[in-house]
């Protein structure tokens, strides 16, 4: 499986427009300079020796070395991961904090206002694409209303970030008790968090909205009702346990998405992470950088699926692991 | 005890209204066991669910009275339902294994449900769960506490139903088809069970089943259902001894019989789609005493003998 | 099935509006050389950076163009990726998922293997990955959107194959003589289409998404043809002037375009399997 995630990452980013020689020796190279890049970037050898480098480099951890840095890209990600992952993170917190309250609510009174508001909203959100969201915010909120800080990063331009111990700016201000840092922060995630949270939030409910009307209708929650157990807790203690199954899975899905989205929000906001390097890699024709970015953001959404699974199987019983 | 009056159940459907239950009426006296009996189909689940309120949409209750120890059920509010139902009338269901919960274990809602109804601490909750699962039949009551429902046989997920319904302390129990899911000899085991404990209990219990041997063997009176309406009513001795309606008689000419009798007979056709129910008596098709009027009006009720009565224009033809 | 339609639509007023929207967006994309009062790429340097008014009714980008024009050219090209990418994915996804299921054995392992690398990544970083491998460019963005979907109809009709595979009316088919790929076109493909065209009108939707989102970083088609994403790109460096409207309205466009689509594919839905409500 992973065998194959590799190999379509490498053929892709090797069949690439344009020669990163070009951009790395510039206009004024020589010929001569040019087949020294070559060989010394590997180029020169056929495609499937360059592969088999590449896996051997992989078993030691080694992503090869962007073109355009001139660092490891290993160490470039690394340095990146941490602000996409706290970016989407957080953004899931919050999406499945309102979504999964708003969908078993619409489904327990289904008709309601609050049910029409977040079939609306599901919508809404699935339909609006991420950017375009983006850029009405930072428009209307920094630009006209003056409601949140330029969009610029992570951190205000004159604020220092705190020592890093998780590479999380809201865990490390917190941990440094650097409360001004920790409210600049959280100030610069507001918008970027809003955006995603705002598209993950319509999957989630809906899916919740889904599985809580099935899991209302089953025979158990039946004979759980006929026992003369009130409603609220047939609704919150039982069934929410059943709906909660197919949530999951479908939050491993999202975060799949939030992690293609952060390319888009990042560019958008500045905000220093895994998307905005793959956006300047795939630019540059920077191909360890691209391919370094596609495995490691697919091998994030694998390990996040098996965290999935580990939990789902906690959940219920039936599940063998 | 239980006074059922006039009920209506219908159905709302994409082509319309399709009534299921016409005008059920019944009464379950204390400490008896009513059986209500009929082929699949006929509205005796619907009547089960309709008492204890717990239709869901499309089906509604349209009109009828439903009364426990005289007190309205019909109109009381969701939160005061949910009272009476456990310890007012609590109920068994059909699929004892798709009526439990799979993500909890076995303990985690009888123990809900003990303190719920009994008020107990946990601990103590546990043991009236454990003496209840023993009481049940359960032979390692322990183990089945902390079992899961899929790691239970039929039977054993039965008995844990029974065991809930019991931790409610009802004075009413609806058993709807208990037995059928199950094996042969987890049947009598089962019937057993439940015999047992109502005599112990003093339950007044409605026993919904398709099964006469079962009738025979458990109920004081019989109500026998068809397309949705109540055809006979009797003491089940009076039912067995003389059965007036021709379906009735149908039912049981269809039992297989014990020694030296003929081959069952079956009743002819099937039992009508809900949207299609016959105008008139909806069993005339299929009648075999069927005559002029059956197709045009529902008979009303008619009385055999004391305490016996039937819904048919011409019993008295088929009777001896 | 035309009663029930009917009957569904009135019921569910929304899947209406879907339809009617999706219509409409698809009527005015046809018609844009009638309704377009300038041409796409008619550019006019004096009349640059206008807000909307009377003349130019969504207001004109940075090379003088008339947004609204640019609007309903931009129609024509995205419906046109969206369709066209979600009819090749349906295709090819249709095919290899006909021949797991029928075939089984190896071609049914080989075949989901592939299908379960392509479902590995996150869809859009995929996309993103053959776009920048392809290039630039309108025929590349179709190709690059179409395979990411692919493994989706790969695995509903391979599922729904196999369970209609062992079907009564199959066997008899097979009975009476037909040559295998026979009783595959013709008896038993018919009868798993319905779940697939549920997901056609879902996919067309995400397929405009990820179109736009490809093309607004540079992926896709590039200015100056009018696509909504491009056009929005365009009016990003305009927003820290206030000049909102070159973004604005290709984004409404998109955001009306798949809600269309995600509407018809809700009602659709519910058509199909009566027990959701």
């Amino acid at each position: 499986m992973l065998l194959g995630v590799t190999l379509l990452t490498f053929v892709l980013t090797r069949v690439l427009p344009g020669s990163p020689i070009d951009q790395i020796a510039g206009p004024m190279a020589s010929q001569a300079q040019r087949q020294a890049l070559l060989v010394h970037y590997g180029l020169d050898r056929p495609l499937w020796a360059q592969y088999v480098a590449y896996l051997r480099g992989l078993a030691q951890g080694d992503l090869g070395t962007s073109f355009v840095t001139s660092r490891p890209v290993a160490a470039d990600l690394a340095a990146f991961f941490p602000a996409t992952m706290e970016l989407t993170t957080v953004a899931m917190l919050l999406a499945v904090l309102l979504g999964v309250p708003l969908g078993v609510w619409g489904a327990v009174r289904q008709g309601s206002w609050v049910d029409h508001v977040t079939r609306v909203l599901a919508v809404a959100g699935v339909a609006l694409p991420v950017f375009w969201v983006s850029l009405v915010l930072i428009y209307l909120c920094f630009y006209r209303w003056h409601l949140v800080p330029p969009p610029m990063g992570r951190l205000g331009a004159l604020v220092t970030p705190p020592p890093t111990v998780t590479g999380f700016l809201l865990i490390d201000s917190a941990l440094a008790r650097d409360w001004a840092a920790l409210g600049d922060a959280a100030r610069q995630l507001i918008l970027p968090v809003a955006v995603l949270a705002f598209a993950a939030v319509a999957p989630l409910a809906r899916i919740a909205r889904t599985s809580m009307l099935d899991v209302l209708a089953t025979p158990y929650i039946r004979a759980t009702r006929s026992l003369g157990v009130p409603w609220r807790s047939v609704v919150w203690t039982y069934a929410l346990r059943n709906a909660m199954l197919p949530v999951l899975t479908m939050v491993a899905i999202v975060y799949g998405f939030l992690l293609g989205g952060s390319v888009l929000v990042e560019t958008l906001f500045a905000w220093p992470g895994m998307g905005r390097y793959a956006f300047n890699a795939i630019s540059g024709n920077d191909y360890p950088a691209v391919q370094g970015f596609i495995l490691y953001a697919t091998v994030v959404y694998l390990v996040i699926f098996v965290l999935v699974d580990l939990v789902s199987a906690l959940l219920d019983p039936r599940v063998q692991t | 005890m239980l006074d059922v009056r006039g009920l209506r159940v219908a159905f709302h459907t994409r082509r319309g209204v399709v009534p299921a239950l016409h005008g059920v009426t019944f009464s379950l006296a204390p400490g008896t066991v009513t059986g209500l009996v009929g082929e699949s189909g006929c509205g005796k689940t619907l009547t089960a669910l309709a008492i204890m309120r717990l239709l869901r949409p499309p089906a509604e209750i349209q009109e009828g009275d439903v009364r426990l120890e005289g007190r309205d059920l019909r109109f009381l509010r969701e939160r005061e339902m949910a009272r009476v139902r456990g310890e007012g009338i609590a109920m068994i269901f059909q699929q004892p294994r798709a009526s439990l919960n799979p993500v909890f274990p076995v303990a985690s809602q009888l123990v809900h449900v003990l303190r719920l109804h009994r008020r107990l601490s946990r601990g103590a909750a546990r043991a009236e769960g454990e003496a209840l699962l023993a009481r049940v039949g359960l032979a390692r009551p322990d183990a089945v506490m902390r079992a899961y429902p899929h790691q239970l046989s039929g039977g054993m997920c039965q008995r844990v139903m029974i065991a809930l319904a019991l931790a409610c302390r009802p004075r009413v129990l609806l058993a709807d088809e208990p037995t059928t899911a199950l094996d042969v000899t987890v049947q009598l085991q089962i019937v057993e069970l439940l015999r047992g404990l109502q005599r112990e209990l003093g339950l007044t219990v409605l026993l919904i089943t398709h099964d006469l041997g079962l009738v025979a063997e458990m109920c004081d009176h019989v109500h026998v259902m068809y397309a949705g309406r109540i055809v006979e009513s009797a003491t089940a001795a009076a039912l067995f001894r003389r059965p007036a309606h021709p379906y009735t008689r149908g039912l049981m000419a269809a039992r297989v019989g014990t020694g030296g009798r003929a081959l069952p007979t079956g009743i002819p056709g099937r039992v009508p789609a809900l949207a299609e129910t016959p105008s008139g008596c909806p069993f005339h098709p299929r009648c075999p005493l069927a005559g002029p009027g059956c197709a045009e009006q529902d008979p009303g009720s008619e009385a055999v003998e004391a305490g016996h009565a039937v819904r048919c224009h011409y019993w008295r033809s088929g009777v001896a | 099935m035309v009663a029930e339609a009917a009957y569904l639509l009135r019921r569910n007023p929304i899947t209406l509006v879907g339809l009617l929207l999706l219509v409409l967006i698809a009527a005015a994309s046809l018609a844009a050389p009638l309704l377009a009062p300038y041409t796409p790429l008619g550019t006019d340097p004096g009349a640059a950076l206008q807000p909307p008014s009377a003349q130019h009714w969504m207001g004109t980008d940075e090379f003088g163009e008339d947004v609204w024009s640019r609007v309903l050219w931009g129609g024509r090209i995205d419906l046109l990726i969206a369709l066209g990418a979600v009819a090749i994915a349906l295709v090819s996804g249709c095919a290899l998922g006909a021949l797991a299921g029928f075939s089984g054995g190896w071609a049914d392992e080989v075949v989901m293997r592939a299908m379960d690398v392509l479902q590995a990544f996150p869809s859009f970083i995929l996309a993103m990955g053959i776009a920048a491998a392809l290039g630039p460019s309108l025929r590349n963005l179709i190709v690059s959107v179409a395979l990411i979907n692919v493994g989706v109809y790969a695995r509903l009709m391979r599922a729904r194959l196999l369970v209609v595979k062992h079907a009564p009316y199959a066997e008899a088919a097979r009975g009476a003589g037909n040559p295998p790929w026979r009783v595959l076109l013709v008896h038993l493909i018919p009868n798993c289409l319905t779940p697939i065209f549920v997901q056609s009108s879902l996919q067309s939707g995400w397929a405009i998404l990820t179109a736009a989102g490809l093309s607004f970083i540079g992926l896709g088609v590039r200015v100056p043809t009018p696509e909504w994403g491009v056009m929005v790109a365009m009016g990003v460096a305009r927003i820290n002037a206030g000049e909102w409207w070159v973004s604005f309205y290709p984004g409404v466009m998109i955001a009306l375009a798949v809600m269309g689509f995600n509407l018809i594919g809700d009602g659709l839905q519910d058509l199909l399997d009566p027990q959701r409500r």
